[in-house]
């Protein structure tokens, strides 16, 4: 049987809250109480959502929310992307990385006018460079490049 | 008296300090928009330039940064729904809800007005009320601090999961789980820290709010594959800008600008209370009181007025115990605190005797910041207004460099991009099922405020927790209002179901 969204998060949670609790265990008194009574209305609270989310689907009206999933995978892919970006800003350097992120997402996106690539990233690298180099003294990540 | 008055007001008049409002609200405007960079950083970024100046120069070039910077974030919260600062997340809920429909020029104009007005008041109580009112936040103790955090966060959950009390309370309740992350405070020993160094301080709610917010607000963008946020909700119209708030609006919401003025002046002068709380609220009690608590969540201006006027007036509100007891009402407060110190002002008694020139120059010099806070405002989102136009292909890599290199710019740490980014994916998995960003948010912020609330109430009662609550009146209160507000969306379920049966 396919897991409504809801159930599987209720059951992640109550998961989640158990290795909290028995995480707490090992803490010093005091240090120890606000965390297994969170632990404890977590879980609680997610028995509660697994139990309406049963009740729900028993009753023939399906899984509490429909809205469900991404349309596509669009998004993830942004967020593969922007994952790439924040490692190669570490490795390569923050201004280049940024240069290459942008041009890069621009093309996903179906930007299409020439133009708009050198204004947008000329905008952005002088608004960042200017700013936060410049003005704010901010060591940003050189890494390999600049 | 009337010489000091005189003084006072020529001085504030003067070009010189003219120059440095206009400068402390633009430089407001520009942090208060970008997400991730907060209020408290930019009074941190601007204080050094302060040295030079003489005190009242100083200090009204930061407070109106302070106030500009807490109504700056709702201009992206407006058009992009994504908040520029924390206390912006109410307001991002109803005006982004309006930008769809075409009415990004009333969001702002209501937006900016309320700010306005919340702000001005805000200073002319720290001007005439703040001893006074100060002595309220002397009879809270730890268990109000906790009853306060837990009913905040009640709060929240109930306004933005609406029926789904339940899922809203599940965030909140995470959102404090992870608070407790880092170094306990009273033993130094790490908690959950699995073994990284860089948790050690604490999971850092700044990135953490970016990317439950920005992050996830990109990746919904993106996956509504339009050309443009315009064309894929609304256009920017140039009809609805007007400059200054219509009569109708203004009848609109009078009641909600009385109501929120109270909440934002009482919740400003409890310290750590902040402007997350105090827009929070006050939302929550407009709907309680709207005649139409359903257009809430969809456009709904008593939301945005609500909001925009408590976290304002929370600015004048937090200056009170700052200047009168040396307690910052709010972590920016915090810091001008320390610009009070650098300057040579000692909070107390003194500065309303024998700096009472100074003192008297800065509430009126922020009184009129918060003004000019508005003419500039207006002149200035008009301009934004028109990026809602933009290609999302150029605005979504703009936003997530920008998400990046605000997470970075805090501490300079690159783990704290990494939380925006876990955040970020976490956010969109829960705008997509009904859970609110919100209410995890807020207890984060929270979590520390009610553990040490509740640690220190357990101490203090010596086990007999519950006695010690039930025998000091405002717990009493906080309890009372815990529990209406939990009971409250079924009883009015309840009543729905009935009179709609009964038709």
């Amino acid at each position: 049987m396919l897991m409504g969204a809801d159930t599987v998060v209720a059951l992640v949670l109550i998961g989640v809250s158990a290795v909290f609790y028995h995480l707490s265990m090992d803490l010093t008194d005091g240090g120890d109480i606000f965390p297994k009574l969170l632990s404890v209305i977590t879980a609680g609270l997610s028995i509660i959502l697994l139990i309406m989310d049963i009740r729900k689907a028993k009753s023939g009206q399906g899984a509490t929310d429909k809205s469900g999933g991404p349309k596509n995978y669009r998004p993830y892919f942004i967020f593969l992307l922007a994952v790439l970006y924040v490692a190669s800003v570490i490795t390569i350097g923050f201004f280049t990385s940024t240069v290459f992120f942008m041009v890069l997402i621009m093309i996903c996106l179906g930007v299409k006018k020439i133009a708009n690539y050198f204004i947008a990233v000329a905008c952005v690298f002088s608004f960042y460079y200017f700013l936060f180099d410049k003005f704010l003294h901010v060591p940003l990540p050189r890494g390999l490049l600049f | 008296m009337d010489s000091l008055f005189m003084s006072v007001l020529l001085h504030t008049l003067s070009f010189k300090v003219l120059l440095v409002m206009v400068v402390g609200i633009l430089a407001g405007l520009l942090v208060g928009a970008l997400p991730g960079f907060q209020a408290n950083m930019g009074v941190a970024l601007l204080l050094p330039l302060t040295f030079g100046m003489s005190p009242e120069v100083g200090i009204i070039m930061l407070v109106s940064l302070y106030a500009s910077a807490i109504y700056g974030g709702s201009i992206t919260a407006i058009l992009f729904s994504t908040p520029g600062t924390t206390a912006s997340a109410a307001t991002a809920i109803e005006g982004y809800e309006l930008t769809k429909q075409g009415k990004s020029g009333t969001a702002i104009r209501i937006a900016t007005w309320c700010s306005a007005i919340g702000g001005m008041l805000g200073a002319f109580s720290l001007l005439f009320i703040s001893p006074p009112l100060s002595l309220i936040s002397l009879k809270f103790g730890p268990p109000e601090y906790f009853l306060i955090a837990v009913f905040g966060l009640i709060t929240i959950a109930s306004i933005s999961s609406g029926a789904l009390l339940v899922k809203g309370l599940i965030a909140g309740s995470v959102g404090f789980l992870l608070s407790t992350v880092g170094l306990d405070l009273d033993s130094g020993y790490p908690r959950f820290i699995f073994g990284m160094s860089f948790l050690a301080s604490g999971i850092s709610f700044v990135p953490a709010v970016i990317g439950l917010f920005a992050m996830s607000q990109v990746m919904s963008m993106v996956e509504q594959s339009s050309g443009s946020i315009g064309s894929g909700v609304a256009h920017y119209d140039k009809k609805d800008w007007k400059f200054l708030i219509t009569l109708d609006e203004l009848k609109q919401v009078k009641n909600t600008i009385l109501r929120s003025l109270g909440i934002g002046m009482v919740i400003g002068v409890l310290p750590g209370a902040g402007a997350d709380v105090a827009s929070w609220v006050s939302y929550h009690e407009a709907k309680r009181f709207s005649k139409h608590p359903e257009k809430f969540g969809k456009g709904a201006i008593d939301g945005i007025a609500a909001a925009e006027v408590a976290k304002n007036t929370e600015c004048g509100g937090a200056l009170i115990p700052l200047l009168t007891l040396g307690i910052p009402g709010s972590t920016t407060a915090a810091i001008l605190l320390g610009a009070l110190v650098m300057h040579g002002l000692v909070p107390g008694r003194e500065l309303f005797t024998k700096y009472a020139e100074i003192t008297y120059t800065i509430i009126i010099g922020f009184i009129l910041a918060n003004f000019l806070m508005a003419v500039v405002g207006m002149l200035v989102s008009r301009h934004i207004a028109k990026l809602t136009n933009l290609d999302v292909g150029i605005l979504v890599p703009i936003i997530v460099t920008l998400t990046v290199i605000g997470s970075y710019a805090l501490g300079n740490n690159i783990y704290d991009i990494w939380t925006m980014l876990a955040f970020g994916i976490l956010g969109y998995f829960m705008k997509n099922h009904g859970y609110h960003p919100a209410a995890l948010v807020l207890g984060l912020i929270l979590g520390p405020m009610a553990e040490k609330g509740f640690r220190q109430s357990l101490t203090l009662s010596n086990g007999n927790l519950l006695e010690y609550f039930f025998t000091r009146p405002i717990s009493v209160t906080l309890i009372i209002l815990i529990i209406l507000t939990l009971v409250g969306p079924f009883a009015a379920e309840r009543i729905r179901k009935k009179r709609r049966l009964a038709a």
